[in-house]
Order: C-alpha cells, then sequence, then structure tokens
C-alpha cells in the first residue's frame, strides 16, 4: 500500500508537468476500474464466507462420520452417510465456482487496468507526438510511468482481495473471541475454606436446571453430603443424574438455587481452586493421546506449573502420611483403580501410548485409568460418574474397598445404575424424572417398598436370568 | 517420571514420512480423476497459447506505433493500431475468463470426485482402522490436503504452462528481433536462475517445516477441544494454553523463515528485473544512436523484459504450490490405498429371518498389549 502510494507520488510529480491533460487520460480510468473491482471483491468477500461456511459444514460431517464409524458400521449406514456426504460436496463445489468467476472477473478487471493506460498514451499521446507538443522521448518516457504505475495498483486490487478474505476469517475468530465466559470468577472470588476434620461438604439448594429452555431437566434439587460421607445417586437412565454431577463440579450454573462447597456458594467460590479439589470421573472416560503414565498426572502438572493455582502439589502417599515421590504415588493411584495387574503386562509399562481417545485400551482399562488420574489430585471430592460400568462387579467391589480406605475423611458421590455397591455408602439419593423421589440408606428404601426397591428387585431378576 | 517431564498433549502425533511414490505417478493418478473433464482441460490449455499471443502482441504494437508513425509524424490508419491494442486488451482479459474459469470449475469437480472417492473408501475400512489412525490425522487427509490441492489450483498451479509458454516466446521473439541486443538483455538471466534455483531450494524446506508444524498444532487443537471437559475439571487450561503457545510460536517461527524466502526472492527478482533494465537502456540507447535498433525495438525490449520477469518470479511461488499440492495428493492416495477391511465372503448366506442368533466358538481376541 505504501508502496504504491510512493509509486504515485514519484509517478505524478513528472507526469503532470510533462503534460497534465495525457495524465488524465491515461489514469483516469484507473480509478474507475478500481471501483468496479471493489463492487467484485465486496461479491468475492461474501462468497469466501459462504464458502468457508460449506467448508466447515463439510469437515464437521466427515468428523461426526468418523468418530462415529462404530455406529455407522453397526446400523449399515455408509450408504446413507456417502449419499449426504456427496450432497454436502456438490454445494461446496457449487459455492467454490461461484467464487471462481468472481476472481476470474476481478482477474480480467485488473488485465483491463494494465492495458488501458499503455492504450491511453497511444490514443492521445500519439497525437501530442505529431503535433509537437511531446517528444517522442517523452512520449516514451511517458508510457514508462504508466505501465510502472499498472502494476501497483493490480496489486492493490489483490490487497484490496487478499484483506477481505482475511476480514471474512477474522470475523469467524472474533465470534469464538467474543463468545461470552459464562462460568466465571466473580471479582471477589474466595478462596475454598479449610474446615478442619472432614472436608468436602455438598449441598444442593431448591436447584433447577434446563439445557434447553422450557425443558427442565432438574426440578427443586435438595441434597446435603456431609463432609466425609459416602452416597450414591440411582435412577433410571436420563432421571438427571450425570447433570447433578456436572453442577457439582460446576460445568454448568444451575437456572435458580445453589451447589455450595463447605458452606459457601460455588458461583462465590474461586473456580479453578475448587474444581482442583473435585476429582470426577466422568461418564465417557476420556483419555488424551498421551502416554498411560502422563494421561495419570494430568492434573499435577497444572498443580506444579501454574502459579495462579494456589494449592500445594499433593506429596503424601495416598495410603498414608508418608512422604513420597510422585511416582510411587501414581503408581498407587494405579493399584487402587485397579489397573496395576494388567499395567504390569503392557511390555511399556507406564510408558504405553494411548491412541487417540485412549482407542487401544479397553472401555474398563479407561475407567480405571481416568480414575487413577481422579486419586492422584487427593481431591475432598470425588465423583465417579457411572464409572465403573464396564468392569466386572469383582473389580468393582475391589475398587471401592480401597476407596473406602482413601477416602475417610473425604466425600465420595457415587453415580451408578448398579445395586451391589449401594450398602456399603451412608446415603443414597434415587432421582427420577429430574427430581430426587426418594433418600436414605440401602435397607430404608427397601424397606420403604417405593421405587428404589422396584428397580433392586428388577436388577437381581435381570441378574438371574442372565446367569 | 521426574517432576520436569510434563505431560505433552498431542504428543504422540507424528507424520508419516512420506513415501518414495515418484512425482510422476502421483500427477499420473491425479490425471485418472481429471480424465471426465479432460475436455475442458484442454480447452483451457489451448487457450493459453492465445493469451500469450494477444499478450505479447501488444509490446509490438507499440513498437509498430513508434516506428511507423511516430517517427515519421504520419498517423495515416493509426486508428486501426490503436484498435488493435485495445482489441487485444480486450481480448486477452476475456481470454483469461475463460482460461481461469473453465479450468478451475474442471478442477473442482476432479477434486469432489476425489473427496467423494476418499470418504466413500473411509466408509469400507474396518473399526481396527480407526483404531490406529489419530481422528485428526484422518479428518486432514479428508479436508485440509484436499483442501491445499484447491488451494494450489486456485493459485493457477496449471497456469505455469502458459507462464513457460510465455517465457520461451519473449526469448525467442528478443531473439527474432535483435539477437545481440537480446543475449545482452538475457546475460543475468543465468545468474539469476541460479539464485532462484537456490532460493528454491531452501523455500521447499521451510515450506515442509511449516507443515509439519501445522499439523502439531491441529492435533494439539483438535485433542484440546474434544478433551475440554477434562482439561477445565484438571485446571489444566493455563497449562495447555501455555502449551499452546510453545507449538504457536514454534508454527509462527516457521512460518517466519518461509516469508523470508519468499521476500529474498522477490526482492532478488526484482533487483535483477530494474538491473536489466538499466542493461538495455544503456545497450540500447547507444544501439539507438547509431542506428541499429529503432526506438521502438527498444521500448519494445523494455515491455517484453518486464513481462519476462512477472513469471520468473511466480513460477517459483507456483513451484512451491505444486509441490505442497503433490504431497497432498499422495497422502490422500495413501489412504485410498489403505485396504483393511474385515474380509467379505463373495457367498453370503443370508441372515435366517428368525431367531437369529449369534453363537461364538473358540473366539479368542486380543485388543492391546
Amino acid at each position: 500500500m505504501v508502496n504504491t502510494f510512493v509509486a504515485y507520488v514519484i509517478a505524478l510529480n513528472k507526469m503532470i508537468p510533462l503534460d497534465w491533460r495525457l495524465t488524465l487520460v491515461c489514469l483516469g480510468p484507473f480509478p474507475v476500474i478500481l471501483m468496479l473491482s471493489r463492487i467484485i471483491v465486496r461479491a468475492l468477500f461474501h462468497q469466501t464466507k459462504v464458502v468457508q461456511t460449506q467448508l466447515s459444514t463439510l469437515s464437521s460431517r466427515v468428523q461426526e462420520n468418523l468418530s462415529g464409524v462404530a455406529v455407522v458400521r453397526a446400523y449399515v449406514m455408509q450408504a446413507r452417510e456417502e449419499a449426504k456426504f456427496s450432497e454436502l460436496n456438490d454445494a461446496f463445489v457449487g459455492a467454490n465456482i461461484k467464487l471462481i468467476t468472481l476472481r476470474g472477473a476481478l482477474q480480467a478487471t485488473m488485465t483491463l487496468l494494465a492495458g488501458i493506460g499503455t492504450l491511453g498514451v497511444l490514443f492521445v499521446g500519439a497525437n501530442r507526438v505529431i503535433d509537437g507538443t511531446l517528444t517522442l522521448g517523452q512520449f516514451v518516457e511517458f508510457n514508462g510511468y504508466v505501465v510502472a504505475l499498472a502494476f501497483p495498483t493490480i496489486g492493490l486490487g489483490w490487497v484490496f482481495s487478499v484483506w477481505n478474505r482475511g476480514i471474512a476469517a477474522f470475523d469467524r475468530v472474533f465470534e469464538v473471541l467474543n463468545a461470552p465466559v459464562d462460568i466465571a470468577d466473580l471479582e471477589d472470588a474466595q478462596p475454598l475454606p479449610k474446615p478442619d476434620g472432614p472436608r468436602g461438604h455438598i449441598a444442593l439448594r431448591n436447584v433447577d436446571f434446563s439445557y434447553v429452555p422450557d425443558t427442565p431437566t432438574l426440578r427443586n434439587i435438595n441434597m446435603d453430603i456431609p463432609a466425609g460421607s459416602k452416597v450414591a445417586i440411582v435412577g433410571k437412565t436420563g432421571s438427571g443424574k450425570t447433570t447433578v454431577a456436572r453442577l457439582m463440579c460446576r460445568l454448568w450454573d444451575p437456572d435458580r438455587g445453589t451447589v455450595e462447597i463447605d458452606g459457601v456458594p460455588f458461583t462465590k467460590l474461586s473456580l479453578r481452586e475448587t474444581r482442583s479439589e473435585i476429582g470426577v470421573v466422568p461418564q465417557d472416560p476420556f483419555l488424551f493421546s498421551m502416554s498411560i503414565g502422563d494421561n495419570v498426572r494430568f492434573g499435577l502438572d497444572a498443580l506444579e506449573d501454574d502459579p495462579s493455582l494456589r494449592r500445594a502439589v499433593p506429596t503424601t502417599s495416598l495410603f498414608s502420611d508418608a512422604v513420597v515421590s510422585q511416582e510411587t504415588r501414581i503408581d498407587e493411584a494405579l493399584e487402587i483403580a485397579g489397573m496395576a495387574g494388567e499395567l504390569s503386562s503392557f511390555s511399556a509399562g507406564l510408558e504405553t501410548l494411548v491412541g487417540e481417545r485412549g482407542v487401544t485400551l479397553s472401555g474398563g482399562q479407561k475407567q480405571r485409568v481416568t480414575i487413577a488420574r481422579a486419586l492422584v489430585m487427593d481431591p475432598r471430592i470425588l465423583i465417579l460418574d457411572d464409572a465403573l460400568a464396564s468392569v466386572d462387579t469383582q473389580t468393582e467391589t475391589a475398587i471401592l474397598d480401597h476407596l473406602d480406605r482413601i477416602m475417610s475423611g473425604r466425600t465420595s458421590v457415587i453415580i451408578t445404575h448398579r445395586f451391589n455397591a449401594l450398602a456399603r455408602v451412608d446415603k443414597i439419593f434415587v432421582m427420577d424424572e429430574g427430581q430426587v423421589v426418594e433418600v436414605g440408606t440401602h435397607d430404608e428404601l427397601l424397606r420403604a417398598g417405593g421405587i428404589y426397591a422396584e428397580l433392586c428387585e428388577r436388577q437381581k431378576l435381570q441378574e438371574e436370568l442372565e446367569a | 517420571m521426574s517432576g520436569d517431564r510434563r505431560s505433552k498433549m498431542g504428543s504422540s502425533f507424528t507424520d508419516q514420512p512420506i513415501s518414495d511414490a515418484t512425482e510422476l505417478s502421483i500427477v499420473r493418478r491425479l490425471w485418472a480423476y481429471l480424465r471426465p473433464y479432460k475436455g475442458m482441460f484442454l480447452a483451457s490449455l489451448l487457450l493459453l497459447p492465445l493469451i500469450t499471443t494477444v499478450d505479447l502482441l501488444q509490446p509490438y504494437l507499440l513498437q509498430v506505433a513508434i516506428d511507423q508513425y511516430l517517427i515519421p509524424k504520419n498517423l495515416d490508419g493509426f486508428g486501426w493500431l490503436v484498435a488493435g491494442f485495445a482489441g487485444c486488451v480486450l481480448l486477452q482479459a476475456a481470454l483469461q475468463f475463460a482460461q481461469v474459469w473453465v479450468m478451475q470449475t474442471a478442477g473442482q469437480r476432479a477434486l469432489r470426485d476425489l473427496r467423494q472417492d476418499a470418504f466413500e473408501h473411509v466408509q469400507s475400512l474396518s473399526v481396527s482402522f480407526f483404531q490406529r489412525q489419530p481422528l485428526g490425522r484422518l479428518m486432514a487427509r479428508l479436508t485440509t490436503d484436499i483442501e491445499s490441492l484447491q488451494e494450489a489450483l486456485a493459485s493457477g498451479m496449471v497456469t505455469m504452462i502458459g507462464d513457460l509458454i510465455t517465457l520461451s516466446a519473449i526469448v525467442v521473439i528478443l531473439l527474432v528481433k535483435d539477437w545481440r541486443f537480446a543475449l545482452a538483455s538475457f546475460v543475468i538471466v543465468p545468474f539469476l536462475l541460479a539464485v532462484t534455483a537456490v532460493i528454491r531450494h531452501f523455500m521447499r524446506k521451510a515450506f515442509r517445516e511449516v507443515r509439519a508444524k501445522i499439523a502439531r498444532l491441529y492435533s494439539h487443537l483438535q485433542e484440546s477441544v474434544t478433551g475440554m471437559p477434562v482439561i477445565q475439571l484438571y485446571v489444566r487450561e493455563r497449562v495447555s494454553a501455555e502449551e499452546y503457545r510453545g507449538i504457536n510460536a514454534d508454527y509462527r517461527d516457521a512460518n517466519f523463515m518461509a516469508i523470508r524466502f519468499d521476500a529474498l526472492l522477490y526482492a532478488v527478482v526484482e533487483t535483477v528485473g530494474s538491473v536489466t533494465v538499466g542493461v538495455i537502456i544503456w545497450y540500447g540507447s547507444g544501439a539507438v544512436m547509431r542506428d541499429v535498433v529503432t526506438l521502438g525495438v527498444l521500448v519494445a525490449f523494455i515491455e517484453y523484459m518486464q513481462k519476462f520477469f512477472i513469471p520468473i518470479r511466480d513460477l517459483a511461488q507456483k513451484y512451491n504450490f505444486l509441490q505442497s499440492a503433490l504431497v497432498a495428493s499422495e497422502r490422500v492416495f495413501e489412504l485410498l490405498d489403505e485396504d483393511e477391511r474385515l474380509p467379505e465372503t463373495t457367498t453370503p448366506n443370508h441372515c435366517p429371518p428368525s431367531r437369529c442368533t449369534s453363537c461364538s466358538k473358540d473366539v479368542s481376541f486380543v485388543l492391546a498389549g
């Protein structure tokens, strides 16, 4: 741009004294053509956006297909997927061809621009040479200037075009940058209180929540989970158990009511500090494509490297108060999670690489690695969201035995639809259609003969049938 | 694991080295996709020499204008010449438009077929293939790699042929016009070719580096986005951001390197261009004085030489696009050659309509380890 400006200043300085009318004739078309190119460029801008949108639709289609590849196979939906892809593919190509047409028009305009200046020099300049107002040398010189200016001007047109492409992309980047952060610390966020004695009291008070407006997922939930207790949340699929877990670690905020941790509403607590004290083992055991050891120490990196987290790196053994190395703690966590035995059968041990999304491990193995990942963090609250669904009942019992030992003085929340483990917990919340319908111990609930008793009975029957 | 060792997201991502398939074999496979549209391709290729002709006619007309009309100061029939010049400009614009449009439309359609083929091929691969392949890499094959082919196409990679025609035409025209003068003008060209060859070598390296870095960037990004809830729950946002900062910086540095060579090339060509025009004027003005060369020829020479350097500069760039297009298509073809499917019998038994039970006999299965 600056280059072009300088070129113009210098050239005009020479051209105008030579013959200002000729200058006007030769350079007159330049702005007109530039205006024309502006119009094309604007259309280009629009079309580029269309193409980019089409491309991202196409990409997300591919992504969806690839991540759901097992489902696509199982339901023999390949042909339908291919047809759908073909449709998007055609639309994308159509949009691209439109874009090409515009680009071609822009290029043609630029070619016109390059030729038209010289044409002006020829047409008008020749007459001047004949009538003697312009020498032949000046005529040549003039043509030199016009040619010299044509290229930077064409460049200017391209700059417009590239600039617009950039702006179109920038717009989209800004959509991300401007997306509101809806879960953030208040300005006067409090540190998590450190009560003496057991820690990890959780209370949900009159909580309403919906993912989609007007379709409530949770209605008026009240739960009181004393520090150091072990509770379970049970209920049918879709009853809202996982949503409760998500509110407990503030992945979402409730629409109404409060979630309190150790007596303070979560929204008033420092978000990251509090989260670092909550170990969540999610339903979907997501692992990163790194070694098993790296996956287990995933959260420790943050405690070690992030000065904004005022939490010391835990150094004591998971089984006792003895100070041990991080390696030992990782081994312990894997042992508690019931993964140590299988790990030793992998030739690379802790260094075994987990393929993307942990695909080389079985579902149960993945779940146990994610449990170990939560345990090394020494959380004051441990939430197992159906985290034992893929392990067999014996392993489940063994893991829960271990957890009993190390979670004393802390709180555990076990979300499950299996009833074997429930005799050992202090309190059970039974959920149905987004509400807590029953609360009590295993025995109390069985005696009450409500939904819990019925679900229990049904599961027992099913197990007998399968056996 | 020592305390200073950090786990790195996406660290297991390595791009496979490119196999040693020859460029020719890649081009041959690409041609298979172009074949259905060969009529369009041929038409657009035939337009290239036409465009060169009308482009290179313009300096010639200027020369005629000077030598036959302006110097004798006689404008009889000069209108025809101006009209001819105007015709050349218009025709050049129109032909260029037609050429680009036809070529790119054909190219787009060929790429659509390739994209569809790749997608359908992937649908036929067995689930175990997907267990070994990171999703990010597969995504790249099906989208960004085909995209970079498209970019190469859009950059006018194919017009390289046109550029080559233009270059050789200019050389021939100048030699025919005045071989001594032409040789004087070209004296610096071998030097230019040598320098561009050297720069191009480094540029190719730099671009390969850029590609490697962006693959790493993408894989980190992909994992971060899919695993975002886990990152947030383990308060690893800042650590991950820090990691990303490093990867991002590497990518930027790789780009800086590539841009540096790009700028260097541009500067060299520009300088050589100016020097050449200087040589032409120095040699030419003497020749004009001695009446060996007409003024018109001198002006035409300057114009031709200016037209000469633009394709030279662009050739280097287009060559780079060609390179990355080849790398990209090679990767896509590798995916197309992937042949891991569950064996299917050619004489399938049909599943009986009712009581369809499947029982496994003596099945053993190893998932990992």
